[in-house]
């Protein structure tokens, strides 16, 4: 890690990343800390998710929605936790280490953890778990990660020490391993309905699409924790009897809250509003190889036509910040600064459109209430660009089958994507010419290469400055309108204690070993 | 009479099939399948693709459904294609819940809907008649899931007399068990009970205009007893058809009240596995309503033959 004092008061170095991100504004994510009292044990904390599914599973491999991640954060660890400042820390492994290029990390255990069936940890059990992340016959959402270790790459030195080699530099693995995917699992497990893992919790037990209970784990690694006895999570996909359920006192903590029922909840002392700045945002996303897209001033004119500010306000009620058409969040450390904020200017726009040639131009726009907001987000999108003569006809999607019948196949429509721990992950698999899920078609040569330096650098300046260009060349070249980063938005009772905010998944990232009940 | 019976049944065996074939090919037709819905928005078409050899999906689909029809003659409902879990198991919660809050819903609508019906019909016009049929046409007017919104608010969130939500953790208590069901319960009743007791009342009240009762008023009977022993045993076929009608409805389209309380039963398990395009759970799930209806129309048919010794001994 080269030292880059001096160079600007943004160049990071590894080790002051986290104590920079305070100045950024994260420490405002953190809610109220406890208040200097001892946690209190026992008592059952319960859960309600936003959604419930016949679907669920306990093999964190093949893990696909929020309920699914959050049983998994109770039974596994995984080598790496991200921290709410968006930083990696130590979970399994005590250190992590990249060499001087960037492609091959050492990872060095914690010893005496032991499985929830008593078999101590070793190097076997992640080793196991990373080949059968990456094996095809898992079929796991998160091959695409983990395919970026090298075809041997993976050696045990010893019981507690990983060397892990990857097929190029990429500073950002540890990151990579913070995904709730990347859990271990005990050295050969096949069957994961007894959900043996070396989490704070063990499992008690698993109905899938109506619940599960989880109680404490004694011999959990981190002394003293979980506080409380016992968790369930259950799902309520109803978004007013969640709230409801909640000011009835019957759950503890709710995920999803409706924006709409914010100023309920705010007016019940009982009760707190959980809003964590993030990086979930949807698009409104043009095919750049279609008419008339292909054409840039098309494409700038039509990001000209949102206010931000009122999207804002009127789709998430003031919880989310304004996006600049790129996928990278106010709150994360690599947010371009220097770039201003795109101005509202159906004048601009006018200008544009005629220099296009496409006065007057009339568009169909596919939206689904698949992702939140985005109906209504659509509908102010449409409004805005009235003015500037463009008719945006809104065509309602069904949310069943969305992704696979009208996400990636219609020239203009709405997506969105989940925060991710480093802008590399959505860089690579949304932007880049080879991309998976490249939305928008947009294919330069140059950008590429931006994202490959950026991946491969260490010093954190230099990856700054990188990603800062990226963002410029999206935000004013390519298919995308990012109108807003909406906030994680859940609720709960005010005698949960120790809540820590996550930007990254709901409800604090299903983190509830640190919770306890006040009386 | 037995004739008669083991006909009914077999025509119900042959729904159930016709049943089991239709929803198979609508599952068919809907867009996308199981290992697209699994692996969500961030699917490859690797993953898909080694998803459906698993599972056996890439074989022809009458290939399928004839392993899946030849399963379920010997009694085997199969793996749930999303979580590779049995079927038999996941519905085994779902059927009892869902059985356990229609039989107590039946035990409280259906006397009062009847018992209702009567005393309108036994008043023809009058203030009570007028007063019930008002209420009962306001109720089943109101959607279902406003009237259980509105009693969660009053009775859980501002009186806290019972829960909010019907989904109890297990190792739930009888008495925790029957508080969470009374909102639920007063909820199916509202949506329900209308159309019970309407049926009820007409019923009743055109039996009362035929001759034989004119005669038996003429013998000095009481209004009750003409109701009670003259009128009611000729309107039970009627009114056990609408009855059975309700009970089905209750076993199969109380998802938006499931909802509402978050209740775990079969509504929801069918809805989210249509979302997930698990086609074997479906199919199961769907088999138990239809079986549902067929077997209390059945029941319903029973009733009436029983009461109407007119068809207890055909001619």
């Amino acid at each position: 890690m080269a030292g880059d004092e001096g160079r600007s008061e943004r160049g990071l170095s590894r080790r002051e990343f986290g104590a920079g991100l305070a100045g950024l504004g994260v420490a405002a994510l953190m809610a109220r800390p406890a208040t200097g009292q001892t946690p209190a044990r026992g008592g059952r904390l319960r859960v309600a998710m936003a959604g419930s599914s016949p679907n669920d599973t306990l093999d964190p491999h093949k893990a696909v929605t929020a309920l699914d991640a959050s049983r998994c954060q109770q039974l596994y660890s995984r080598l790496v936790y991200l921290e709410p400042t968006l930083k990696p820390g130590g979970e399994l492994a005590e250190s992590f280490e990249p060499n001087r290029s960037g492609d091959e990390w050492v990872f060095k255990l914690r010893r005496g953890i032991t499985f929830h069936d008593g078999r101590p940890l070793t190097v076997k059990d992640v080793i196991y778990s990373f080949e059968r992340l990456r094996a095809k016959e898992t079929a796991s959402p998160a091959k695409v990660l983990f395919d970026q270790i090298a075809a041997d790459g993976l050696r045990a030195d010893g019981d507690h020490t990983l060397r892990v080699k990857l097929t190029a530099s990429n500073a950002d693995f540890a990151a990579l391993l913070t995904g709730y995917h990347a859990c271990v699992v005990p050295d050969g497990t096949t069957d994961f309905g007894k959900g043996i893992g070396t989490g704070p919790f063990k499992l008690k037990t698993f109905r899938p699409g109506v619940g599960s209970v989880f109680e404490r784990n004694p011999s959990y690694w981190r002394s003293g924790r979980p506080y409380v006895d016992e968790v369930e999570i259950f799902g309520i996909a109803d978004a007013v009897a969640r709230t409801n359920a909640l000011m009835a006192g019957e759950v503890h903590l709710v995920e999803k809250l409706d924006p709409a029922a914010v100023a309920r909840v705010k007016a019940t002392p009982s009760l707190r509003v959980l809003a964590a700045r993030s990086g979930f945002h949807g698009t409104f996303h043009m095919q750049t190889d279609q008419p008339p897209f292909d054409n840039p001033d098309v494409r700038l004119a039509l990001k000209h036509l949102i206010d931000r500010e009122r999207f804002v306000e009127i789709v998430f009620k003031g919880y989310a910040q304004v996006g600049n058409d790129h996928p990278v969040p106010p709150n994360d450390p690599y947010y371009c600064r220097e770039l201003p904020l795109r101005a509202y200017d159906p004048d601009r726009a006018k200008a544009l459109l005629k220099k296009a040639g496409h006065e007057n131009l009339t568009l169909e726009l596919h939206a689904s209430t698949i992702l939140p907001g985005m109906m209504e987000g659509a509908l102010v999108f449409k409004e805005h660009a009235a003015k500037a003569g463009v008719t945006i006809n809104i065509v309602r999607q069904p949310s069943d089958g969305y992704w696979s019948n009208v996400w990636l196949k219609k020239p203009f429509a709405v997506g969105g994507w989940t925060m991710r721990p480093v802008p590399d992950i959505i860089l690579s698999q949304a932007y880049v010419s080879t991309a998976k899920w490249n939305e928008t078609h947009w294919k330069r040569p140059a950008f590429d290469k931006l994202v490959d330096d950026a991946r491969a650098t260490t010093d954190q300046a230099e990856r700054y400055r990188l990603y800062c260009q990226a963002q410029r060349m999206i935000h004013e070249d390519g298919g995308v309108i990012v109108p807003a980063f909406s906030d994680v938005l859940d609720a709960g009772l005010a005698r949960v204690q120790g809540f820590q905010l996550h930007p990254v998944g709901t409800l604090g990232h299903w983190r509830y070993e640190g919770l306890w009940l006040s009386a | 009479m037995l004739g008669l019976l083991a006909q009914r049944f077999l025509f119900g065996v042959a729904t159930l099939w016709v049943v089991s074939v239709l929803v198979f090919g609508a599952t068919q037709l809907l867009p996308g399948d199981v290992a697209s819905e699994m692996l969500g928005q961030e699917a490859t078409e690797e993953a898909k693709q080694t998803i459906r050899r698993q599972l056996g999906l890439d074989r022809p689909a009458w290939l399928r459904y004839g392993e899946w029809l030849g399963d379920v003659a010997r009694g085997r409902l199969g793996l749930s294609l999303a979580s590779r879990r049995p079927i038999a198991e996941l519905l085994a919660d779902r059927l009892g819940n869902t059985l356990t809050l229609a039989v107590a819903t039946a035990l409280f609508a259906v006397p009062l809907s009847v018992g209702l019906g009567l005393v309108c019909a036994a008043y023809p016009n009058g203030r009570l008649d007028r007063l019930i049929s008002h209420v009962s046409l306001v109720l089943i007017s109101v959607p279902d899931f406003f009237i259980g919104a509105v009693l969660v608010v009053v009775f859980a969130v501002s009186l806290g007399l019972f829960p909010a939500v019907a989904s109890l953790p297990e190792g739930a208590t009888a008495g925790q068990l029957a508080r969470a069901l009374v909102l639920p319960v007063l909820t199916l009743t509202a949506a329900m009970s209308a159309h019970m007791s309407r049926m009820t009342r007409a019923a009743v009240l055109s039996v009362l205009r035929a001759p034989y009762v004119e005669m038996a008023l003429l013998t000095g009977a009481p209004r009750r007893r003409l109701i009670l022993v003259h009128a009611l045993p000729n309107a039970l076929g009627p009114i056990a058809n609408v009855v059975a009608l309700n009970l089905g409805y209750l076993v199969t389209g109380v998802v938006v009240v499931e909802t509402v309380f978050a209740f775990p039963g079969l509504g929801r398990l069918m809805v989210d596995s249509v979302t997930a395009r698990d086609v074997t759970t479906v199919q199961a799930v769907a088999l138990i309503f239809a079986a549902a209806y067929v077997g209390l129309n059945l029941a319903a048919d029973v009733a009436a033959i029983l009461a109407n010794p007119r068809l207890r001994f055909p001619a």
